[in-house]
């Protein structure tokens, strides 16, 4: 049979033996490779080869030296994570709370790293807005100062040695009785609280303390003995028509302040009839937020405090026929207490008295204050205490003592920084060496942890799990939002271990505690709930307040007058926070830069030095001066500020750190050893000494002039004054209005046409807007030097002024300010002018108006000739003076690779020499507008909320769209003008433009500030 | 020929043409003086020290000086507008006084004119280094490009500023050069070295000095100087619109045009007295830039000074007048305000000091004329820095105030290296071109007769009802003291 054969072309079948021996090479007619081998091209002499290798290296090389073009390696995701949609935020419910501010948080994250901070809408403690401290948080997870591992004596060690170590240590330790003392900030978490007691049955001798470093044990010693319970009430503030503030900074730094300042504000606006406004009434030393906001404001010596809250007591026990103290001794200038006495009588129940003191007889008489006019209940709730604050004194003052006796034989500090903190930290410090066992759990290392044996790196808070408890039956979750960065480890999961569980991390154990207590339902359904919706409210009863016990009265009186003397002609220090805090966060550069609300100071504590004392003694700002008191003294740069009382100096606290980042490194100087302690505990304040010292200082200060010049850029009036004051100012605009005329068409805008209204009276002056802008907007951290020479790159500005319109001034157009002024704020930013001056002188096009009435700024047009920013009347606009994003000078902006990881991506980082301003947020505008087309409805009233206005906790900016009618902005904004192409609107009498007259057409109206006091200011005289 | 008993000569010592001739060339040919040296050497190292501080804020960016949120333009505008109105006088001398015909501007146009270019070449660099990204200059030229529809914003006066700097600075280089051309052809004949004689042939475009050359060249001159005549007045309005176009109080001003350019000439006249005083010196020339010319443009100054000084009290009764609160209060702050000082700088130095030019005998003093030119560069350099700062340090909003303005090392080193700049190039200009117009001076020579000085009659012998005429100020001497041709008839 003939072999069956296979063919495989049609040449083969064919059998022709040309094609066949075409077929038997690999390539018919000849090697290419041969070929080209043999060809002319490629003949080349070994000369012409290292001719051509010699040239070829040498021009690679030139080139290469010519470029530094870095290779950058982008890792695209193999397996994109579910929950990770590129260009698209997912927010995820937390927790802020840094021992002095309580925030419910939404943190926003892209590409799976948190950016943003925002607060959680759900939450009903803080339903709006966060602090600026909360803002700025997210940048101190990117720091590159943390701790990135675990330190044991000098070393990095690796976790599992470490925790092995400790925890053969402290059970050898708990096996001869020793003595272990845990020391934490006040813990608001329930199940880290449950957590620390199961720790301290473990080990026996363990005694956990909680360590305020700003103490609020007065508040809280003086409930325990009126009402047997050791809690701060809930303050209403929301339904306080007076308020009396003994140095209580509620709307700054008091307690829970961006809770109080949403409450606060309800009561400061309105609609039409302003005759609702709530009063406020602040005695105080240093000009405080609090204070500038006031309507009444009494500068006193905090030495006069307790008496005058004595004397306020009297005066109401008088009327109420409560239990008099024996006060009425001293009456403050003015006899503001007096008077304050008949208001708050006026309202008894509708009112609140609160004292900053940490002298639990002061908070004693206050307390009686408010149980004689009825406030307990209606505006102060001890059935829902808020458990913000825990710390003792008494505690805290065993611990010092047992730690310099030597007691001791382990400690174990938690995210707290006593040596630094405590009056007398240092001595605190030299005597830790005495105890055997010194472990510090710090997200970066601080001047505790240095003294520590272990360092042990911890989670930032954005990279925990968590839980808080800020008032009772008030709960909210705290979840991680990234993988931890370095590798650092909860201080709860340590705990666990130390304990021997290590089976269980400290999520499994927060899921087991929070098993049954979220209500009905399955647990993994109300845990999700939980974590999605951040809060749960348990319900808490509303039965009656806890009884007064009225003998804890007693000697309260005696106590205070004796103390309590004024100490005439004595100078005395008073020592504040500002929005740096207490010093955990003196490493944010955000923060750092964040002018200080009153002074806009950047960058530096120094001492507030009032007008009179620098008269007689000679100070100008930044002269330099030492303060002494008691044993320690401090020497700092003097600022001259008005409001500050004329015997009193003050320092800000949270200055001063010698262990910690770049940013917050010998930034001013450490203010808490000033401290006066006595058998009461410690106060913020005392008796100084203060003298001039040689040499001069430049501090940053972002506003240099200070009143406001006797323009109308401001316009305020007085409840009584309100109707006729707009009635005539609506007037005035008429007949302005009238002469202006336009020889262009006016702008159209068809479309949307976005604007803001910002409420005056709403706006408490806390910078949170400035932060959050920062953070949405990628604005550049300059620094001290820039900030000195006057080159904040802030978007927006919160503007103080200071006005007199005291009998002796009514014109208010001075260049200095009073010895007492009345302080206004007004934030500033772009005012997206219709008409705007920047933009026609624009050489090349790089700032045009969008058709929805936004000033855009083109960075990649720009280049920079700064007609723009010469010619806004609003001088908003900031150029680019350096190269602020790539180069190391600017260390304190995020330009490493960590810190670029808080950068938003949606928005441009400007490079060197480019003008940039204010956006309206554009990302979002853009982004709202996408998710109303895809959802296929019209975009929303208040869909789109700029971050000034979301982080605003006084809800004092409204933004949104003036051609739609129904709007929250179109029923706030100023009467139709005859250049407008809008719509005609009816226009609200209390809305202005801000410099209207030369034509700008800003986007931005200003609501009329209205101060709740008589028409005419009263000279207030110290 | 008349020879007018009242009139000075424009021209003293008797010269020949071949002296003239020989006068203003010898600098070109004999070998640089050790003055010359030593000025030359001095500007070049103040330019170097210039370049380095350009250098480092190209490098660095503009936080190099001392700018900051409210005051975007200090030292950078002021130093453009001063130069700017420093090129003035060239055109104005060689342009305006020639449809004039006053004669006495020949003696000296060629260094003015040179002066105006060197100076408009120092202020063009400055809207270029204010740039915050100067290498997208190009952006501002309206050419065709891939930016899809992008192109300039013709509003923008920062635009205009562009057509009028450049259009005046090629109008002025053109007609410079063009009076160059006859004196070129000058050295050229003269001239021995090889190397120098090529050069001096390229520039001298083949010029034989044929009667057509000689036509054309008087044509296109006049064409020249009517074509700058309006350029002088346009320059500096526009350069006026900067400010006057903008919202800022106390630049938002109608008088700013005319004002601009009353400043523009006098610092013009400033600066030509100052380089003229040391020129006739150092050159030797003397008898072409005579007492006469230096008294001419003292008056000059004199009256510009004065125009100047009443639009400074013109702006005062305006803003008062105008009942703008922050147009009140941006002049108050400038004469009181914390920047007082440097608007009492410029007053003394603008309206106070030329007033001493009222008096013959500081006329005549070189030494004299030479420090209150300088004074007078000095006030016009404040009166920009006042216009330009104070009004921005303090405008809307009191919180944006910034106390002062604090310049840098570098806001000073282009300062002074700006003249460093200038002056090389005209160290190099004396060096190399004749500094007097050759041609154009022989034109008004003398030299019908070499005894015309015989015909001197002193002042003494004068007819009284020519001295009347003179007390009269009608046809005041110096300005217009060559105004009659000499072929006029006997009166």
């Amino acid at each position: 049979m003939e072999e069956k054969r296979y063919w495989s072309s049609l040449e083969q079948r064919s059998g022709n033996p040309e094609a066949l021996t075409n077929l038997s090479q690999e390539f018919p007619g000849g090697d290419p490779f041969d070929q080209a081998v043999q060809s002319e091209v490629l003949r080349t002499s070994r000369r012409d080869f290292l001719k051509v290798l010699g040239f070829g290296i040498g021009s690679a090389a030139t080139l290469a030296a010519c470029t530094q073009t870095p290779v950058k390696y982008a890792l695209p995701y193999v397996n994109k994570p579910v929950e990770v949609m590129p260009s698209i935020a997912d927010y995820y419910a937390s927790t802020y709370y840094d021992g002095t501010d309580y925030n419910s948080i939404l943190v926003k994250c892209r590409e799976g790293r948190p950016i943003k901070i925002e607060g959680n809408p759900s939450s009903r403690v803080t339903p709006q807005g966060t602090s600026a401290a909360a803002q700025a948080s997210v940048l101190s997870m990117y720091d590159n100062n943390r701790l990135r591992k675990p330190r044991a004596g000098k070393a990095r060690k690796d976790w599992a040695e470490v925790i092995g170590q400790i925890r053969q240590k402290l059970g050898e330790l708990s096996a001869r009785g020793g003595q272990i003392r845990v020391v934490t900030p006040t813990v608001i978490s329930p199940s880290t609280r449950k957590l620390i007691g199961e720790f301290a049955e473990k080990f026996p001798g363990t005694r956990w303390v909680e360590y305020d470093p700003v103490s609020y044990s007065g508040i809280l010693d003086a409930h325990q003995k009126a009402f047997g319970q050791r809690v701060i009430p809930q303050y209403h503030f929301d339904k306080a028509d007076v308020v009396v503030s003994f140095g209580a900074d509620f709307l700054g730094t008091w307690l829970s302040h961006t809770e109080f300042t949403s409450d606060w504000v309800t009561k400061r606006k309105f609609r039409d009839d302003p005759s609702q406004l709530s009063r406020l009434i602040v005695f105080e030393s240093h000009l405080s937020l609090t204070g500038a906001n006031a309507d009444t404001r009494i500068p006193i010596k905090p030495s006069m405090e307790g008496a005058l809250v004595l004397k306020l007591h009297d005066e109401i026990a008088a009327a109420t026929g409560g239990p008099m103290l024996g006060g009425g001794g001293m009456e403050a200038p003015g006899n503001y207490v007096a008077a304050a006495a008949q208001e708050l009588l006026a309202k008894r129940g509708r009112s609140i008295v609160v004292s900053g003191s940490n002298d639990p007889d002061v908070q004693l008489a206050v307390a009686s204050i408010n149980r004689m006019l009825g406030n307990y209940g209606p505006t102060l709730d001890l059935q829902r205490p808020c458990y913000l604050r825990r710390g003792s004194d008494e505690a805290v003052s065993e611990l010092v003592r047992e730690v310099e006796s030597g007691q001791l034989d382990a400690i174990i500090f938690i995210n707290t920084n006593p040596v630094y903190s405590l009056p007398n930290g240092k001595g605190f410090g030299e005597a830790l060496k005495k105890i055997d066992l010194k472990v510090a759990h710090v997200v970066s290392e601080n001047e505790t942890s240095e003294l520590c044996d272990y360092a042990l790196a911890t989670n930032h808070y954005l990279e925990s799990w968590g839980d808080a408890e800020p008032y009772l039956g008030s709960y909210s979750v705290q979840q991680p939002t990234i993988r931890p960065l370095f590798d650092t480890m909860q201080f709860q999961d340590c705990l666990l271990r130390y304990m021997g569980q290590d089976g269980t991390d400290y999520y499994t154990y927060l899921r087991n505690f929070w098993k049954g207590k979220l209500g009905d339902g399955s647990f993994e359904e109300t845990w999700k709930n939980f974590l999605h919706e951040g809060v749960y409210e348990r319900g808490v009863g509303t039965g009656d307040q806890p009884a007064f016990k009225g003998d804890a009265l007693g000697g309260v009186g005696s106590a205070l007058a004796s103390r309590y003397t004024g100490n005439k002609g004595q100078t005395e220090v008073v020592l504040y926070l500002n929005s740096i805090g207490t010093g955990d966060a003196s490493d944010n550069p955000w923060l750092q830069e964040l002018p200080d609300p009153i002074t806009k100071v950047t960058w530096d504590n120094y001492i507030l030095v009032p007008l009179k004392m620098a008269q007689e003694m000679g100070f100008k700002t930044n002269d330099r001066a030492k303060v002494e008191a008691g044993r320690y003294s401090v020497e700092l740069p003097v600022l001259v500020q008005p409001g500050q009382q004329a015997e009193t100096i003050g320092i800000a606290l949270g200055y001063g750190r010698t262990k910690c980042g770049k940013a917050g490194q010998d930034v001013g100087a450490n203010a808490y050893p000033l401290m006066l302690i006595d058998e009461n505990g410690p106060h913020l304040f005392n008796k100084a000494k203060i003298t001039k010292i040689e040499g001069r200082y430049g501090l940053a200060i972002s506003q240099t002039h200070g009143t406001i010049m006797g323009r109308n850029i401001i316009r305020e009036t007085t409840v009584s004054e309100y109707k006729p004051y707009v009635t005539k100012y609506q007037e005035e605009r008429e007949a302005m209005l009238h002469h202006l005329v336009s020889l262009y068409p006016p702008f159209r805008s068809p479309g949307h046409h976005w604007a803001m209204v910002i409420d005056l009276n709403a706006c408490t002056g806390c910078g949170a807007c400035v932060v959050a802008c920062n953070a949405e907007n990628n604005v550049s951290v300059v620094g001290r030097e820039e900030v000195r020479r006057g080159r904040e790159m802030h978007w927006i500005r919160i503007d103080r002024y200071y006005s007199d319109t005291t009998p002796e001034n009514p014109t208010d157009a001075n260049e200095d300010p009073a010895e007492y002024p009345e302080v206004v704020f007004q934030p500033m930013l772009c005012q997206h002018c219709d008409d705007a001056p920047c933009e026609n002188v624009c050489p090349v096009l790089a700032t045009v108006h969008s058709s929805e009435g936004l000033n855009q700024q083109a960075y990649n047009r720009c280049f920079g000739t700064r007609y723009c920013a010469n010619n806004c009347p609003y001088k908003v606009r900031r150029f680019n003076w350096l190269d602020y994003t790539n180069t190391d000078k600017f260390i304190y902006n995020p330009v490493d690779d960590l810190g670029r990881m808080v950068l938003n991506p949606d928005v441009t980082v400007r490079a060197r020499g480019v003008m940039e301003k204010c956006s309206f947020c554009q990302q979002r505008i853009q982004a709202a507008k996408l998710e109303a087309k895809k959802a296929g409805k019209p975009l929303a009233d208040g869909a789109i909320q700029p971050a000034c206005a979301q982080a605003c906790a006084a809800g004092a900016i409204y933004f949104g769209d003036i051609n739609n009618a129904d709007s929250v902005v179109a029923s706030l904004y100023p009467k139709h003008s005859p250049f407008e192409y809008d719509p005609p609107r009816k226009g609200y009498d209390r809305a202005y433009f801000v410099i209207e007259e030369i034509k700008t057409r800003p986007s931005i109206a200003y609501l009329v500030k209205v101060r709740n006091r008589p028409p005419v200011a009263a000279a207030v005289k110290a | 020929m008349y020879d007018s008993p009242i009139r000075e000569l424009l021209i003293t010592g008797k010269k020949t043409y071949a002296q003239v001739t020989e006068d203003i060339c010898r600098p070109i040919h004999a070998k640089p003086s050790k003055g010359w040296l030593f000025g030359f050497g001095l500007s070049a190292l103040v330019m170097t020290m210039g370049l380095y501080f350009i250098m480092r804020t190209f490098l660095f960016g503009i936080g190099e000086w001392g700018l900051n949120k409210t005051i975007g333009w200090a030292f950078d505008i002021t130093n453009f507008v001063f130069w700017v109105g420093i090129g003035h006088a060239g055109t104005l001398i060689s342009a305006i006084l020639l449809l004039f015909r006053q004669k006495w501007r020949t003696g000296v146009n060629r260094a003015a004119e040179a002066m105006t270019i060197f100076a408009v070449i120092c202020a063009g660099t400055f809207p270029l280094l204010h740039m915050g990204r100067p290498w997208l200059a190009y952006w501002i030229l309206p050419l065709p490009n891939y930016h899809g529809p992008l192109w300039i914003n013709f509003n923008s006066p920062l635009a205009w500023d562009v057509f009028a700097i450049s259009t005046y600075l090629t109008v002025s280089l053109v007609f410079w050069y063009t009076g160059l051309i006859p004196d070129f052809a000058t050295v050229r004949d003269r001239i021995q070295n090889k190397i120098g004689k090529k050069v001096y042939t390229a520039l001298s475009f083949g010029w034989v000095g044929s009667a057509k050359n000689w036509q054309r060249f008087e044509a296109v001159s006049l064409i020249l100087a009517g074509l700058s005549t309006p350029l002088v007045l346009s320059v500096h309005t526009i350069v006026s619109f900067d400010f006057a176009t903008s919202v800022i109080p106390g630049w938002h001003t109608t008088i700013f045009p005319p004002y601009f350019v009353a400043g523009a000439i006098f610092s013009g006249f400033g600066m030509v007295l100052t380089l003229m005083v040391v020129v006739r010196k150092v050159l030797n020339l003397q008898d072409y830039i005579t007492v006469g010319h230096v008294e001419a443009m003292c008056k000059v100054v004199v009256a510009t000074g004065m125009m100047v000084g009443l639009a400074y009290a013109t702006e005062f009764f305006i803003a008062w007048y105008s009942g703008s609160m922050y147009e009140r209060y941006a002049f108050l702050n400038r004469a009181f305000g914390p920047m007082w000082w440097s608007y009492w700088i410029m007053v003394s130095c603008n309206v106070i000091s030329p007033q001493l030019f009222w008096f013959r005998k500081i006329r005549t003093n070189m030494t004299l004329v030479f420090i209150i030119s300088i004074f007078v560069n000095i006030g016009m350099w404040f009166e920009r820095f006042v216009i330009i700062v104070t009004s921005l340090h303090r405008d809307y909003l009191p919180s944006s105030w910034m106390p002062t303005y604090y310049p840098t090392i570098t806001d000073y080193g282009i300062l002074v290296g700006m003249f460093g700049v200038f002056f090389t190039l005209f160290f190099l200009f004396c060096k190399t071109f004749p500094v007097i117009a050759i041609a154009e001076v022989k034109s008004i020579m003398r030299t019908s007769s070499d005894t015309f000085r015989d015909d001197f009659v002193p002042e003494e012998q004068i007819p009284e009802k020519v001295q009347e005429t003179v007390a009269l100020g009608v046809g005041a001497p110096g300005l217009v003291a060559a105004h009659k041709s000499p072929d006029e008839p006997q009166a």
